[in-house]
């Protein structure tokens, strides 16, 4: 995930002009925002229920089925809705769960240096190696094809970024005087991580995983596209495409769920890059 | 002078890495005493701060023993500093940097008072209001010049002079016995600086610690200091009263520092340094003459 950090969403908001890029940012904010809410509540708003099969398949988008039906007769929009939870909210999970195992590794490794840190660290740079899909395979291969599997397999190449930039972050805060100062105070370990480190390091990791946010969606999504995570009938956003894909002629099954992708993507992105310019002003313009 | 050392330090080498590996202290040695005020002065680069660490334990020593209450000084290793050990505080130099950007200036004085009430509670005391010391962040801020509103204030609302007001407070709120201030005025602005220094040496010395106050300049230490020690290459060049350093230095190092301030009055913002392409004798000049 976060080796893509130069992703295309962030390339192409370096192109932005600097001016509108606040105003983007708050768009992508809100969208960013709705998405997460439909996780919340996606599933108990939907007009037609989306698992049944009792609509006229193949409808176009009209008044009744506002982004038509698919092959068995389910309303694309209410599938759409529901699986904002299953898209967007197991790519939450993933990158909370990235961050805190990277984080928890990071901070060891920076603070307690020499041989700890060499050992998280080559850890880290094999863990890195590994190539996500490749990984997704075995994982499904050893443990079934599922979303859960899907995850835990993101999981194994998802942490080490963050133990990366987490450590560069520990390691020149651990050279700051304060942190000094707390020790000859009688800091233990642990507080002085707690109370000089964490506090300073929190800022710029969340920010590094609201941008992730959306790219999570989008690994996710590209699993169970390959039939390595959701299977059907769930209303897993890649699995839409992934059917749609035998329907040409139909866009509209594939075309919306690809949508709803891209806006995830897109604006999870923006918003990590609009927060770190926020926190960040001086490098804004790099 | 007749009491017992705070601080020994005997023949410390300091060598960082590298090829050549760099002698930064080159067999150092000096006693620092309850209640005195003792100038290190030398210029950029001669050492000084590296001899700060190896004296706070920071940093470990190639050769040489520092010992602290008669007791040898175990380093800072990865655990946390034990009680005893936390006689021994620093300001440091970079106001940028002295306190937590994220806490309350309050709760980080406080850490120094709780550091305090650690230390008493290990010898069977505990703080107490009558204390010379007080026990309340806010009245640490009255007694080093600040607001007790201060209290709720950010490290970044506050000015450089502020900022190392409160690194002071914290420092000997922890009721140190040896205070070491590594260039703590150096960063501030000429009108600061000397008021800084007095407020350290005074309340220093209030409380009965030592404080060893490092500096570039001459014409500051020399304001507060009882005693200078001059260092020159990862050496002590010259050592002695104030007074006697100030009106007869007798190493041509510290002679050219001392010419590099300007006269009559001395006080004046400047640059110590010696001329960097004269290479100055690294003997200890002989003051008992
Ligand atoms: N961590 C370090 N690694 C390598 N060299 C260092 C390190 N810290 C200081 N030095 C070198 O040691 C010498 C003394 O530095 P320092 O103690 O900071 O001097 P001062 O405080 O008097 O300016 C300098 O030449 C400096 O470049
Ligand atoms: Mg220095």
């Amino acid at each position: 995930m976060a080796e893509t950090r130069r992703s295309l969403p962030s390339r192409i908001w370096r192109a932005i002009p600097p001016g509108i890029r606040a105003p983007l940012g708050v768009v992508s904010a809100v969208i960013a925002l709705v998405w997460v809410v439909l996780c919340l509540i996606g599933p108990q708003i939907t007009p037609h229920d989306p698992l049944a099969q009792n609509l006229p398949l193949y409808q176009p988008p009209g008044v009744d089925t506002l982004l038509g039906t698919d092959e068995l007769g389910r309303d694309v929009f209410s599938r759409i809705l529901a699986g904002a939870q299953v898209t967007v909210g197991l790519a939450l999970l993933l990158v909370v769960m990235s961050m805190v195992v990277g984080s928890v590794l990071g901070v060891v490794a920076g603070f307690f240096g020499r041989w700890v840190d060499e050992a998280i660290m080559r850890f880290t740079d094999l863990v890195m190696a590994f190539p996500t899909v490749i990984l997704a395979m075995v994982t499904a291969a050893a443990l079934g094809a599922s979303l859960f599997n899907a995850v835990l397999a993101a999981l194994i190449v998802s942490w080490p970024p963050y133990a990366r930039v987490v450590r560069s972050m520990v390691l020149s805060l651990r050279h700051q005087e304060y942190v000094a100062s707390g020790r000859l105070l009688g800091f233990s370990p642990l507080k002085s991580i707690g109370v000089d480190i964490l506090p300073n390091v929190a800022g710029p990791t969340l920010v590094m995983a609201s941008a992730d946010i959306g790219t999570a969606a989008l690994l996710l999504s590209g699993l169970s596209f390959l039939g390595l995570g959701a299977k059907p009938p769930s209303p897993e956003w890649g699995a839409m495409v992934s059917s749609a894909v035998r329907h040409f002629d139909k866009w509209w099954m594939g075309v919306f769920p690809g949508l709803a992708i891209l806006t995830v993507v897109i604006c999870f992105n923006f918003l990590g890059d609009a927060l770190r310019d926020y926190f960040d002003p001086k490098g804004a313009t790099r | 002078m007749s009491a017992e050392p705070v601080i020994q330090a005997r023949d410390i080498v300091v060598e960082y890495p590298g090829h050549p590996p760099l002698r930064a202290v080159d067999g150092v040695s000096f006693d620092l005493y309850p209640g005195e005020v003792v100038g290190l002065v030398g210029e950029s680069g001669c050492g000084k701060s590296t001899m700060a660490r190896v004296l706070t334990g920071l940093l470990k020593p190639t050769a040489g023993e520092v010992s602290y209450l008669g007791q040898p000084l175990r380093p800072l290793g990865i655990g946390g500093r034990a009680p005893e050990l936390t006689g021994i505080q620093m300001v440091f130099q970079d106001p940028g940097s002295s306190l937590n950007p994220r806490r309350r200036v309050g709760k980080q004085i406080q850490d120094g008072i709780d550091t305090a009430a650690k230390r008493m509670a290990c010898l069977g005391q505990r703080l107490s209001r009558d204390d010379p010391a007080p026990i309340d962040p806010a009245e640490w801020l009255v007694r080093v010049g600040m607001q007790a509103s201060d209290v709720r204030r950010f490290p970044h609302s506050l000015s450089g002079g502020q900022r190392q007001r409160v690194a002071t407070a914290r420092a000997l709120a922890a009721r140190p016995s040896v205070l070491i201030g590594d260039e703590p005025i150096s960063a501030l602005d000429a009108s600061t600086q000397a008021k800084v220094a007095h407020l350290m040496g005074k309340l220093a010395v209030s409380q009965g610690a030592c404080l060893l106050f490092i500096s570039h300049d001459l014409s500051v230490v020399r304001l507060i200091a009882d005693r200078i020690m001059v260092m020159y290459r990862g050496r002590i060049v010259e050592r002695g009263p104030t007074a006697e350093i100030w009106s007869e230095p007798r190493h041509p190092y510290t002679k050219a520092l001392l010419g590099a301030i300007p006269v009559p009055d001395g006080a004046g913002k400047l640059p110590a340094v010696a001329d960097p392409g004269v290479a100055y004798p690294l003997e200890e000049a002989d003051r008992t003459g």
